[in-house]
């Protein structure tokens, strides 16, 4: 064999595996969501972070408007 | 007779190595596309910690004020101008991906609702000593602010 040939094909050796993934690639179909799921997923993600932005502004609420502190006790 | 045995039960546990193998080699099979997270729940997600992180900025200066680090002013004045339009810009964002599942829809309303949040001028009303508890909530804004396309803090 041509050595500038059987060096090509020599450094060609490691890009095997991923020219096969590329190739496997091409015929494997993404699983994508569906429009439907999109918006379930979304949903169920805003539901528990408007709960969590709920209690903290209610916290937020309280610093604002501090307790007034206690009267001292009559003596 | 035991020397036939032995050799086929010797046999059978190469078989069932080399299907174990097998199996483990292609239940993890490298190079397997997976889907793209879509951008809503992109933005869900960041919204969400965001709000999360929200709460330890929170937690962290009433701490910092409970050992004098800052004052009451500072604690009030971050959570008026950083905390709380971040609080209800998030509760916006959700009702926005919510109610539209078009991304290009949801998109527009996005930046209007990012450019209406007051938060773009966030690092001039924030008193110094405060800053350090909010860079990371910032951080988590203009992930936001990049997935929608509009501009970072």
């Amino acid at each position: 064999m041509n050595p500038a040939l059987l060096q090509l094909v020599l450094a060609g050796i490691p890009e095997i595996p991923r020219l096969i993934a590329d190739f496997r690639s091409l015929f494997q179909k993404m699983p994508a969501l569906t429009p439907a799921q999109i918006v379930q997923n979304v949903a169920s993600i805003a539901q528990s972070t408007d709960a969590e932005a709920d209690a903290l502004l209610a916290k937020i609420a309280a610093d604002q408007n501090p307790a007034p502190p206690p009267p001292p006790p009559h003596a | 007779m035991k020397a036939t045995l032995q050799s086929r039960s010797i046999a059978i546990c190469v078989l069932i190595l080399a299907l174990a193998g097998c199996a483990a080699k292609s239940s993890s099979t490298p190079g397997t596309p997976t889907a793209p997270t879509p951008p809503q729940i992109q933005v869900a997600n960041t919204m969400h910690t965001l709000v999360d992180g929200c709460g330890t900025v929170l937690a962290e200066l009433q701490a910092a004020r409970q050992s004098n680090l800052v004052s009451q002013g500072t604690l009030q004045l971050a959570e008026q101008k950083f905390l709380t339009p971040i609080l209800l810009l998030s509760k916006k964002v959700d009702a926005i991906l919510t109610q539209n599942s078009d991304w290009t829809v949801a998109k527009a309303l996005l930046v209007t609702a990012l450019a209406q949040a007051g938060v773009q001028n966030i690092s001039s009303n924030i008193p110094p000593n405060a800053a350090p508890y909010v860079a990371t909530a910032l951080t988590l804004y203009n992930t936001i602010a990049t997935t929608v396309g509009a501009p970072t803090i």
